[in-house]
């Protein structure tokens, strides 16, 4: 059944329509991670509500090809002026501005194209070879635990993430909140609608957009520089040594793509630390570590090679349990629930949505083959997207943002939500609180209530299914409180055992 | 002495309370606590009114909200309030937990919750006041190295911290960002400029969704933009290209998508579409001939 869905999926990626919303989206992301300021879940915030025309299939590959396409556009901006046009781009920035001050930015734009897109293909393909063993172990995980996996995601969001400990949980819970309002699932009764425009709950696609674009946008504004000053000069000539560099290095392209995958799974984490651990990792296993930072081919590598690992290590916990890896795939999620798409066990379940699942990493894997012929192709031309003006790009996003959220379903409330979670996120990120967390909880509300609902059904609504597994025999659950309480609290614990044994 | 009347005089004798109360300048960031704890009382408040099913998760959530933004609104006192906190909850846990036992035999989880809360803030008091200080004020960090995650010592909090009248909060919160931007790559935060640039652009925002209730969507855009590129002093002609640009995305959504944009929610409004517009241009020569005669 595997085999077939995964057929299923290689004949509907292979149309024509399907093929041309792909080539659209990692374009459209392209041009979005170039842009300075503008990133993945910007690009894909916006482009949500303009997906619901399409269907569900098309509408996701439209997403991921924006996110894949974003994850290396924002090495553009890295590399030619100094300003990363996505957080998780950097590390691209130590190596890659320098190269192109010494006048080999298509070198430079060219490592990046080929490290992505390598690094990309190499991840896809371990995630479809391994989506096997995945499918069997998502299965096996029933209610109880799928509730502790989306509270686990939210505490180890809440240690990644730097600050207060507090603040992390403050955000996740907040998020968490957010989805109470409207129906509640499974009772289907009506909370806090206090207006008939509140009966479906507060719109999350409009959280996601005040979140991510208006937010974004009010940052934009109060900044100054970003924008390429003078003529940069992109030659050709470089694109072949550019090429070559890469393939000279299949080791740091590997490794540091393993490393992409690996922390892109952890929840929180993402591309903006995968890039710097793959880059620290280059500069340790060099023998000449002290030319990293003035132009060393090998940083660049590294950094881009792990941004795109990182996209197939965030798809994992995303589709499996609904718990995104980063901010992108917060927005994926919510793509998939705007067309009714559940992330679980119904995304492997070959009577259920496993020829999409499939169908969106092969459309990631040919994505990447599209990064590669586009991003060196295009190499002299990308130079005009870092000439751009904030002050162009703020109005057109504000603009696409409101537009996009008002036309899904014609509700006052949803611009007021645009507006309010525009301001909360600016003023969450100012003071170091994770939106990433918040994201999470506004994505997983229903999820995490859900399975919260059908475990104390379970047990007669006794909170012991999941730490008492002697009577409900749910082993896992209770390995999965130990996990979520020694996250939370073993740095105390720590602590005060150093203290204790000082002392 | 002559009273200073200013509004500079007037706002900071209106913060010198606040500032008491939170042991540290008002910034914006109290003001999202606030939000955050009256949202959660009033969410906390609100789910008992629901059927028991429904109010599990709010209750849990909004409970959650509202006593960690208390706790860091308190977290210059910490030591004093959370011991008080953890009782009151714990009391209510144990209460709660005791008496749904009693009535169906659940709630055990919630009756050793209590207790054990009770039992940790009265047997450990100072201890408990110091570990809630750190979960609240403490950057904890597993993938960092050692000496971020230090607490400072006393001494360094004292020399570190200027005094209160000194320090501008915006820009110790410019610095901060800063600061932990160059540190960290986990944590993205911003780095402002000018700080004018985020107020505008909210307010503009805040225009554009009241000229959209208004006079609909279709309309409300260029206008936006208008005021935008007024702001920031735009050049007339790219500012006259980016207007026709706006217009001509709303059009499009208008077009394609939904013309219900176009509609003004508040007033009904439905100001007549470009097309139909266009229609009136065959009436241009009876109308210019009125005008005529009428001069």
């Amino acid at each position: 059944m595997t085999v077939e869905s995964f057929f299923g999926a290689v004949e509907a990626l292979l149309t024509a329509e399907t093929m041309f919303w792909l080539l659209a989206g990692v374009i459209v992301g392209i041009i979005v991670g170039g842009l300075p300021g503008l990133g993945p879940p910007l690009g894909m915030a916006i482009i949500l509500p303009l997906t619901l025309p399409l269907d569900p299939a098309n509408a996701i590959i439209l997403l991921v090809g924006v996110y894949s396409g974003s994850m290396y556009g924002g090495s553009i901006a890295a590399i030619l002026i100094n300003t990363p046009g996505v957080s998780s781009s950097a590390a691209t920035m130590f190596d890659g501005y320098p190269m192109s001050q010494q006048g080999r930015a298509a070198t430079a734009l060219a490592i990046s194209a080929t490290a992505s897109a390598f690094a990309g293909l190499f991840t896809i393909t371990a995630l479809i070879l391994f989506s096997p063993a995945l499918i069997e172990m998502v299965l096996a995980v029933g209610t109880p635990e799928r509730f502790l996996v989306a509270i686990l995601g939210l505490a180890m969001i809440t240690v990644v993430t730097r600050g207060s400990f507090a603040k992390g949980i403050l955000a996740g819970v907040a998020g968490l909140l957010v989805t109470t309002v409207g129906i509640a699932p499974m009772s289907l009764d009506q909370r806090y609608s206090e207006t008939m425009y509140l009966y479906d709950g507060i719109d999350f696609v409009a959280v996601l957009i005040g979140l991510f674009a208006i937010a974004e946008m009010m940052k934009l504004a109060g900044q100054e520089g970003g924008i390429a000053k003078g003529e940069v000069t992109i030659d050709r000539a470089g694109v072949t040594e550019g090429i070559t560099s890469t393939l000279k290095h299949p080791i740091t392209v590997f490794k540091s793509a393993n490393i992409g995958m690996i922390v892109g799974a952890i929840p929180g984490a993402g591309a903006t630390v995968s890039n710097f651990v793959a880059y620290s990792e280059a500069v340790r296993s060099s023998n000449d570590p002290d030319s990293f930072g003035s132009g060393n081919e090998v940083g660049v590598i590294a950094s881009e090679a792990s941004n795109n690992g990182t996209v197939a290590g965030s798809l994992v916990p995303a589709i499996s349990f609904g718990i995104p890896g980063s901010s992108s795939t917060a927005v994926l999620i919510g793509g998939l629930l705007m067309h009714d798409l559940r992330p679980g066990p119904s995304m492997f379940d070959p009577s259920g949505e496993l020829t999409l699942t499939y169908t969106m990493l092969l459309a990631l894997l040919v994505g990447n083959v599209v990064i590669l012929i586009f991003g060196l192709s295009a190499v002299t031309q990308l130079g005009y997207l870092t000439k751009i003006d904030t002050d162009y790009i703020i109005p057109m996003v504000v603009v696409l943002s409101f537009l996009g959220t008002y036309a899904l379903r014609i509700n006052p409330i949803d611009i007021l939500t645009v507006i309010v979670f525009g301001v909360i996120g600016f003023y969450m990120v100012r003071y170091n609180y994770s939106v990433i967390a918040f994201v999470l909880g506004v994505v997983l509300g229903d999820i995490a209530e859900e399975n919260l609902y059908t475990a104390l059904q379970l047990s007669d609504g006794s909170y012991m299914i999941f730490v008492n597994p002697l009577e409900y025999g749910r082993w896992i659950s209770l390995f999965l409180s130990i996990l979520i309480a020694a996250l939370l609290f073993g740095p105390f614990i720590k602590r005060w055992w150093e203290d204790w044994q000082s002392a | 002495m002559e009273q200073d009347d200013t509004v500079g005089s007037i706002a900071d004798r209106a913060r010198a309370p606040l500032e008491t109360v939170l042991g540290e300048r008002p910034t914006m960031e109290h003001v999202l606590l606030v939000l955050f704890l009256v949202v959660g009382v009033y969410m906390y408040q609100g789910a008992s009114e629901f059927a028991p099913d429904a109010q599990t998760f709010p209750r849990l959530m909004a409970g959650g909200t509202a006593v960690l933004a208390f706790l860091l609104l308190a977290r210059n006192h910490l030591t004093v309030v959370a011991p008080l906190v953890g009782a009151g909850l714990g009391a209510y846990l144990a209460y709660d937990g005791a008496t749904t036992f009693l009535a169906d035999g659940g709630g055990l989880v919630s009756l050793v919750a209590g207790v054990g809360l009770l039992v940790a803030v009265v047997g450990f008091r100072e201890r408990f006041g110091e570990a809630v200080e750190s979960f609240v004020a403490e950057p904890m960090q597993v993938m960092g190295d050692k000496e971020t995650t230090e607490a400072p010592t006393a001494d360094e909090t004292e020399r570190e911290e200027p005094p209160a009248d000194e320090a501008d909060p915006e820009a110790a919160a410019d610095q901060t960002s800063s600061d932990e931007e160059s540190e960290s790559a986990a944590m993205y935060v911003y780095e402002i400029d000018d700080p004018k640039g985020p107020v505008v652009t909210g307010l503009l925002c805040v225009g554009y969704m009241l000229l959209t209730f208004t006079i609909g969507m279709l309309y409300a855009t260029p206008i936006f933009v208008i005021a935008w590129t007024l702001w920031v002093r735009m050049n007339v002609i790219r500012a006259v290209a980016l207007t026709v640009l706006s217009f001509v995305t709303a059009y499009l959504f208008y077009d394609l998508i939904q013309d219900d944009i176009a509609e003004g929610w508040l007033t009904g409004w439905e100001l007549p579409a470009p097309d139909d517009l266009l229609g009136l241009w065959i009436h241009a020569g009876d109308l210019l001939q009125w005008g005529v005669m009428l001069g």
